[in-house]
Order: C-alpha cells, then structure tokens, then sequence
C-alpha cells in the first residue's frame, strides 16, 4: 500500500471555500485511498467539506497532502490537477 | 387588546385569519451512558437515511417550483449529511466514551460550529449554518420530536415566524396560509420572493413579533402597507373585512375589465404596462395578468440563496425559458444587481461601511468580468430563442456605459468566433437610477437603445434617504418634486433622441402616479404582476392631453404634499381600492 506526500498551493482568487471544497470531496470519493491535508498544524480528511472549510486556506497557502491506500497515485493527481487549474475558479 | 406592528410589506394584499406560531423552538439533547456502540451507530444510520429521503424530497419540490438554482442549498445538505470527518469523529467519540448518539452528534457539530465562527472570512464560515441545520434534522429523527411542519395547517391561518428557513417555506401549505408575518428578513429574502410568486401577502422585518403573538390570535396582515394588526378590535376587523372584500372583489373586477381594456388611454394610445419578475414561477402570473411582457427580470435572483455562482448553460435556460415564454413580447434581462442590500456570501469578499453606495451592480460586474462575461454571454444566447432585450443597472455616466458596452462587444465577438448563434442587434438601455446619469441623459440616449428609470434607487439617491432606516423612512417621498424634475429631463432626453423611456420601480405599480408619470413622457410601465390589472384600470381612465398638463403643474410645485393634493384632485373619479392609498404612497408603496 502506497503512501505519498507533496505539496499544492492554493492559487484561486477565494482559496478554498464552499464551493472548491465540495469539489475536491466529489472527487476524493471516488478513490478508495484515505486523503488527508495538512494546514498550519491542522490535518483533515479531504473527503470531508467541513474539515477543508476549517483549514481557510486563503490564496496563496502551502498545503501538505499524503494520499494513503493502493490509488494514492491516481488520487494524488487528481488533487494536484485540480489545485492547479485552481478549481476552475480564476 | 390591538396592536398595530410596522414592518416590510413584501407582498400585497390584505389577509384576516388566526396565528399559526410557528416555532420550530430548540429541543434538548439528552446525555446517557450506552453499552451496545453498535446499535446506537445503527440509529444513526437510520435517522441519516430518514433525513436523507426528506433532503432528496424537498430537492425535488424546490426544483419543480421554484428552479434548480434554488433547489441546489438542499445538495449541499446532502453533502454535509455524510460529511466523514462530522461522521469519523462521532463514531471514535462513540467507541471511547460510550454516550448516546444525539449526543455525541450535537457536540460534534458544535466543535465545527465553533471552529468555523472564528474564520474572519464570510465566504468560509457560510455552510456552518447548513451544517447545524442538517444536524438539527438528524437529531429530530433520533429523538423523534417532530418538526413543526406548515405542509399539513388544518385550517387557513396566518403564519408567524421568527425566521423561515428555506426548507419550511418550501414546504409551506399554500392553501390554507393566507398570510406571513415574519421577523426577520426584507424584500430579498427567499421567503419574500417566494410569497410574492404565491400572490400571499406577507410583512417581514417585524422584529420580534413572534414573542408577543400568542397562538390562534386574530391577526389582520397588510402586505401593501406592511402593517400586522394583533388582536384587532371589532371596528378595526370589521373596517379591515370591508377592505379585503374590496380589494378582492377590485382584483377581480379589474381582471375581467383586463380583456376589454388592454391598457389603452381613453382615447386609445396604447401604453406598454410590463411584469416585473424575479421566480419563474411568475412568467405564468405576468402572462394571466396581461402583461406586455417584462420590462424587469431581475438575474440576481439566479445568485442567491446558493453556494455557487451559476453556470453559463445555467443561467442561458432561465433566460431562453423566460423568452420563449414570453414571445412576442419582450423580456427585459437586467445584468445582476449584486452588492448594496443584496448581499451574496459567496461574491461578496470585503464588508463595506456603506454598501448602497459601494460595490455594487455594473460597478461589481466590471470589476469581476469573469462572472459578468459569463453572464452576457447566456443573455446574448438567449437572443435567438425569443424577444430579448439587455440593460445595466446603476450607471452613473457616459464612460460606465461605453465599458459595459466594450465588454458586450467583446463577448459578441467570442460568440461569433465560436460560430454561436446570437441577435447583433440586441436593444440594450441603461437603468436611470443615479442622480449624475440623470444630469446626462442627452449625452447617454446617444449610447442607448432605451432608458429604464428605476424609482426605488433614484429616490434613495436623490432624496439622499435609506429607506430601510425607519428614523427617515418618511422622507423617502417619491413625489418629491426633486424626484419628479428628475423624472421629467429623462423622458425629455429620450424623447429627443427618439428613443423609449420606460420606469421600473415602484412608482409604476401605484395607480396613484400612473396619470403623472404618463403625463411626464413616460412610455412604459413595469410593475409586479400584482398591480398589473389597477394600473391598466387607472390608464383607461386617463386623457393624455390632461396628464401632460397636469405634469407641467406638478414639475412647479414646491413640496411633496403639494403635488399629492394635486395627484388626489385629479383622482378624483379614480376609486379607492384600499382604506389609505395615500397613506401608502406617501410611504412609497
């Protein structure tokens, strides 16, 4: 089982409110890995809108991802796929 | 004893019925030790299905009556009724500590709760209320207290509340809810929007009513006035019988007059009388009151209560659908009016002292022309299925406009590149609601295919009064004479330049102004459907020749009453169709 860790960075103008944070949880659910971010010592499920909301990563936070499970890759590129498009967001 | 309450009247009409005290009240969560973790993981389960149904229910409804926009608050409570972190953290609760699930439940979603409040930023603490409302479902099912629900009221009854949340006001028995009055809230809340479409008149913004209104009470509701008499004494119920009667027995007379008046002069010049909508729902009443089409559709509408800005495809069917409603006539498609009282969490990014005067409207638009791209781009696809027409609100000079109209021009041509259809030669006016717009109406027909005055913001503007501050609500005076000059240079302005001058605002819905505002040069009338029938009534009766002479007058009176003593004298033939017309006009109603 795989365990991979990196960094994104938040680039859309609103950083990650309601509507990215929903998002990332629909598409985290499709993988079976666990996917946690790490924000300023605050660690949450990113399956979950409420943690990502509590972490209020403005534009421009450096966050730490570890996907953990036997698609951590697959699900680590989708995260940084979509931080990096920055939620369709501009 | 009698009690009269002032607050909003955001729907007309009078309704007389008993209080229905709807208080969705807070209950207690107990605390108990439990062995089998198991079975109370179970009854969460369970309730968190039940719950699910119910979002999935109100889902649907919402959809069907009011739109998908609206229906989408109930996807994210979905989305937040299986939150894992919420869930994970209960559950590891659950197996350390061995309480009860309602419990552990509450306190969890309390933790978030209180997490969220410290974020400084709005647009990251807006699903905690969602949250505590799923929660509060959830619990409900687990202790099996009931909510109360206004889909099953057994008789017709006036419903008063502290606040509606959006999932009671869909749910809301609308046959026997004759009226709201309701705390909170004011002309933009979903609950507001939602009764104007149902044609039930409702008062907001009472404060705290609902504290002192006991149930069953005799309550008589004044949506026009925005007035909520408690426990009316014999003369006041009975003067207030009359007037309902009246009121309704004029609705139903000026409907039927409707067919055989269509709101032609008395000499036969035919004037343009338009809907204002906001809801869907309400291209149907515009269409059975008769209207010309809408002069007014306001798109904010498509960016409340929701988490999300709308989609292009999103907004485009709202827009094709209002059009292809409405053929031949014309939709009028105002670009969003957000900022000012509208205020929208997720667009919204700094708190301003002064929002009325911020960023707000084409101000925003330009400032975000990502969203107002967007936002053009459905309106000019809109254009081929119907009889559209596109206008900007709170333009202050001929520069605003010229921006506006560059990013039109822009937008037209990445349609033309994409090789998707649109109309070129859409009519596109400009609102005239501030003051500086007004001084330059010449110089702005140039750029216009039409001027629509909207009343409500050019007397805030002018007068320089807040009219939701009820310290000065009462020099909010639309017949000013300063509001009336204004009104005059702008039908001048466009009559020289030979194109329409339309009015939007309130003023249009008041018969008592109809005979003045034609007489000033006005062209069009735009107003909720509701006032559709009295003012084509009021039309009917008018002399053109006497209105403009009348207008003269009035443009060189000194004072507000002055020029309504005036507007009652020539009034005199019309009929009164409620016990203080003045009183409301002068309140701009």
């Amino acid at each position: 089982m795989a365990e991979i860790t990196e960094d994104v960075l938040v680039v859309n103008k609103l950083g990650i409110h309601a509507r990215p944070a929903a998002a990332l949880v629909q598409k985290m659910l499709v993988f079976q890995s666990d996917v946690f971010i790490t924000f300023e010592g605050n660690r949450v499920n990113a399956k979950s809108i409420m943690g990502l909301l509590t972490l209020a990563a403005i534009r421009g936070s450096h966050l730490t991802v570890t996907c953990t499970g036997d698609d951590a890759e697959e699900a680590m590129a989708a995260v940084k796929e979509l931080f990096a498009s920055g939620f369709g967001e501009d | 004893m009698e009690k009269t309450l002032r607050g909003i009247g955001v729907s007309p009409g009078i309704a007389i019925g008993p209080a229905l005290v709807f208080d969705v009240g807070r209950f207690e969560v107990p605390e108990y030790r439990i062995t089998d973790t198991k079975a109370e993981w179970a009854r969460l389960a369970r309730a968190m299905s039940a719950a699910r149904v119910e979002l999935e229910e109100l889902h649907r409804r919402t959809s069907k009556e009011l739109g998908e926009v609206h229906a989408g608050i109930f996807n994210a409570h979905l989305m937040l009724l299986d939150d894992v972190m919420v869930l994970d953290q209960v559950k590891e609760q659950l197996e350390s500590e061995k309480l009860n699930i309602e419990c552990l439940l509450a306190r969890v979603t309390r933790q978030f709760q209180q997490q969220m409040e410290q974020i400084d930023e709005a647009r990251f603490r807006e699903r905690a209320a969602d949250l505590v409302d799923v929660t509060d479902r959830v619990l409900r099912h687990l202790l099996k207290t009931e909510h109360p629900d206004l889909g099953q009221v057994r008789t017709a009854c006036v419903v008063v509340a502290h606040d509606l949340s959006p999932s009671d006001t869909v749910s809301m028995d609308k046959e026997n809810t004759v009226a709201l009055a309701v705390d909170s809230g004011n002309v933009t809340s979903h609950t507001a929007i939602l009764a104007r479409a149902l044609e039930i008149p409702a008062v907001m913004g009472l404060l705290n009513a609902s504290n002192h209104v006991q149930p069953d009470t005799m309550m008589i509701v004044d949506g026009t006035l925005g007035i909520v008499i408690v426990d009316p004494s014999r003369e006041t119920l009975a003067r207030y019988e009359a007037a309902k009667q009246a009121y309704s027995e004029e609705q139903v007379r000026l409907r039927h007059a409707l067919e055989t008046t269509p709101g032609k002069t008395r000499h036969g010049v035919p004037i343009e009388t338009q809907a204002n909508i906001e809801l869907p729902i309400e291209l149907a009443h515009s269409r059975r009151a008769g209207a010309h089409g809408v002069g007014l559709y306001r798109t904010e509408y498509l960016f409340l209560n929701r988490g999300t800005v709308p989609t292009e495809d999103e907004q485009f069917e709202a827009y094709a659908d209002a059009a292809r409603a409405l053929v031949p006539f014309p939709v009028t498609l105002r670009t969003m009016d957000i900022g000012g009282d509208k205020f929208v969490a997720h667009l919204q990014i700094f708190k301003e002292d002064n929002p009325q005067l911020g960023l707000r409207a084409v101000r925003f638009c330009l400032e975000r022309p990502d969203i107002f791209k967007t936002q053009l781009r459905a309106m000019l696809r809109a254009t081929v299925h119907g009889n559209v027409q596109i206008m900007f609100p709170m333009i202050s000079g001929v520069q605003q406009m010229r921006e506006v109209k560059a990013v039109l021009a822009e937008v037209m041509d990445e349609l033309r590149e994409a090789g998707i259809p649109f109309d070129a030669k859409v009519p596109v006016g400009s609102m005239i609601e501030v003051p500086s717009a007004v001084m330059l109406t010449d110089l702005l027909a140039k750029e216009c295919d039409f001027f629509s005055i909207g009343t409500n913001d050019l007397i805030q503007y002018s007068l320089a009064v807040d009219r939701v501050n009820e310290r000065i609500a009462h020099l909010y005076e639309p017949a000013h004479p300063a509001v009336l000059r204004m009104i005059d240079m702008t039908a001048r302005a466009a009559k020289k330049a030979g194109i329409p001058c339309k009015l939007c605002g309130e003023m249009a819905g008041d018969p008592l102004y109809t005979e003045l505002l034609l007489g000033l040069g006005v062209t069009s009338l735009s107003m909720s459907a509701v006032s559709l029938p009295v003012v084509r009534a009021e039309i009917s009766r008018i002399h053109m020749g006497k209105a403009r002479k009348m207008a003269r007058k009035a443009v060189n009176l000194a004072t507000a009453s002055d020029v309504l003593q005036l507007l009652d004298k020539h009034a005199g033939e019309r009929r009164s169709i409620h016990p203080s017309a003045r009183d409301g006009a002068s309140h701009g109603l």
